[in-house]
């Protein structure tokens, strides 16, 4: 048999396309080894190489063991835990509507009617989303990051002068989606100058910096914006412990801790002391004054802390309908507390946490290194966005701007957002046993050694 | 001298789990170095050897990593620390079971492998 006839019929048992380029090429270079063994001991090229090839054994029987290897996986345990969440949700918000409109009044009804379809639509939309996202090979990310991040900003500039042809409702929930979408762009971008030191950080760091002050803040969406921020700090810290920017960690992170400390900061001492202060406006001011407890902005706060104080186990079967305002949008957790009570709310936290936990797991062990850095970010936005609107519901700080629940409260905007996060844990774990990091060529690296995970 | 198959089978996971316990290694290497080191008893054949690493490597026992060596970019093998307690336990039961065979047999015939 001659070598590619071997090569051809094992390549043609692995099932999975994808797959096959690398498994070949290490077989292949194995074959050449032994090859080059034997005419060191003296055979001629072409019976050295046939003998190597009949070394190998049967092609078939050895494909079709690799096949079990190389194939794609689905992760059902996240799947069905993102199933049942939604559904959670789901009732949850219909329970918001049906109790929200007592008349038997027509009009009233319709309203209804029209929003319980809004909420299984977006429902669907969302799982739509998740399985999409997961069928796209999460790799093409990689290859041209930079090209991607900056051609996002161009969608985000369209989209800046195109908004006030948007009806409001999407408006929001399109600079919302946007914003937080750029947090996995921004992880393949770390992906490509990993292994360049210094100056790779120092480039993604323009890159982030340079787009978040100039063309991001026109996406008008604080809560975002601030989601989009932690979540770069969080993959520039990890790429930094990791080892992808070089020794001296140290150094390295108080680069990127200190303005990440010392903006916010700045902001919030000027929001307290504006008659000083050109920072911000005041309808900034006043919002990022009401984050606190102690500013009479807070009204809210006092409002859940009364609310709360009536909570029982097993649930009330009231909803704080008269004092909160689009709580199936802002104040799940406190309806859901209400309503069904502590047991079971903490009973749907504790999913999930678990859904949270399993995700990080897989994402932190994940072989594939852009896979890695991709499936943490995502996962590092969904624990932000869930832990913010917790604590929010729990009177801890004010709901600043637009926040949303993964898979339990209302809207578009958060289905699709948290259908393409979770789509994007998916096919990375998909695609664990398939894709190489060698097929993730990049004009950014330049034959830099694939390094231990 | 080549053995039952059978025999070598099972053995095969631990025996490159302890040869990668030692350094890291491609699979050529691999192959060579267990011919050399059981005095050319244990021949394994490549076709064996890809899909049983591909595996382990599934199961988290091993990683991979590539780097240039004599003009040849090449994927070497790592043990981690999941693969060497699972080394340890084959280990152990191995020792469990080769005594069993001896004091069956009788006689002192230690160092099969």
């Amino acid at each position: 048999m001659e070598l590619h006839e071997y090569l051809d019929t094992l390549s043609e048992q692995i099932r999975c396309k994808k797959a096959r380029p690398m498994v070949v090429e290490e077989i292949e270079n194995h074959i050449n080894d032994q090859a080059e063994a034997y005419i060191k001991n003296g055979m001629e090229k072409d019976e050295a190489v046939n003998r190597a090839v009949l070394e190998m054994g049967d092609p078939v029987e050895t494909g079709v063991a690799l096949d079990r290897v190389h194939r794609p996986r689905m992760q059902w345990e996240l799947i069905i835990l993102a199933a049942l969440l939604s559904m959670i949700g789901l009732i949850m918000q219909i329970t918001i509507f049906k109790t929200g409109c007592l008349s038997n009044d027509t009009n009233a009804t319709t309203i209804r009617d029209s929003l319980i379809g809004n909420a299984v639509l977006n429902t669907l939309i969302g799982f739509a989303v998740i399985a999409v996202t997961c069928a796209i090979d999460y790799t093409f990310l990689g290859k041209h990051p930079v090209i991607i991040w900056w051609s996002a900003c161009i969608c985000i500039l369209a989209y800046h002068f195109m908004q006030n042809y948007l009806p409001n409702s999407l408006r929001f929930t399109f600079g919302y989606c946007i914003a937080t979408l750029m947090t996995p762009l921004f992880a393949a971008m770390v992906f490509c100058f990993r292994g360049k030191g210094m100056r790779g950080l120092l480039i993604c760091m323009a890159h982030y910096v340079a787009a978040r002050f100039s063309i991001i803040p026109s996406l008008s969406t604080a809560g975002g914006i601030i989601e989009l921020s932690i979540a770069v700090l969080f993959i520039l810290t990890i790429s930094i412990l990791k080892g992808w920017f070089g020794e001296k960690k140290v150094g390295k992170l108080a680069l990127i801790w200190t303005p990440a400390i010392a903006f916010p900061g700045i902001l919030i001492v000027s929001a307290f002391h504006t008659e000083s202060g050109l920072l911000l406006r005041e309808y900034q001011a006043a919002r990022i004054r009401s984050l606190f407890a102690q500013s009479e902005e807070s009204y809210y706060i006092k409002v859940i802390r009364e609310e709360l104080n009536h909570i029982s186990l097993f649930g009330n079967k009231e909803l704080p309908l008269e004092s909160l305002p689009a709580i199936q949008n802002d104040y799940m957790v406190t309806s859901m507390l209400m309503y069904f009570g502590v047991v079971f709310t903490v009973a749907v936290l504790g999913i999930v946490a678990f859904f949270l936990w399993k995700a990080f797991r897989l994402s932190f062990k994940q072989k594939n290194q852009l896979g890695s850095v991709i499936s943490l970010s995502c996962v590092c936005l969904l624990f932000v966005k869930s832990i913010f609107y917790l604590l929010s519901n729990i009177a801890v700080f004010n709901v600043f701007a637009q926040m949303s629940m993964p898979f339990l409260s209302y809207g578009l905007g958060n289905a699709v957002v948290n259908g393409v996060l979770t789509g994007l844990l998916l096919s990375v774990y998909r695609n664990t046993d398939i894709v190489s990091e060698k097929n993730i060529k990049s004009r950014y690296i330049f034959r830099s050694p694939i390094q231990r995970v | 001298m080549p053995i039952d198959k059978s025999l070598l089978s099972g053995s095969t996971t631990m025996l490159l789990l302890k040869l990668l316990s030692e350094k890291d290694m491609y699979g050529y290497e691999m192959i060579e170095t267990l011919q050399k080191r059981s005095q050319n008893v244990f021949i394994l054949k490549a076709g064996t050897l890809y899909p049983l690493l591909h595996s382990l490597e599934e199961k988290g026992y091993l990683t991979v990593y590539e780097r240039e060596a004599s003009g040849k970019v090449r994927k070497y093998y790592s043990i981690t620390k999941e693969g060497k307690s699972f080394l340890k336990t084959k280990q152990e039961e191995w020792k469990e079971y080769s005594g069993a065979v001896t004091g069956v047999l009788g006689g002192a015939v230690y160092g099969i492998a």
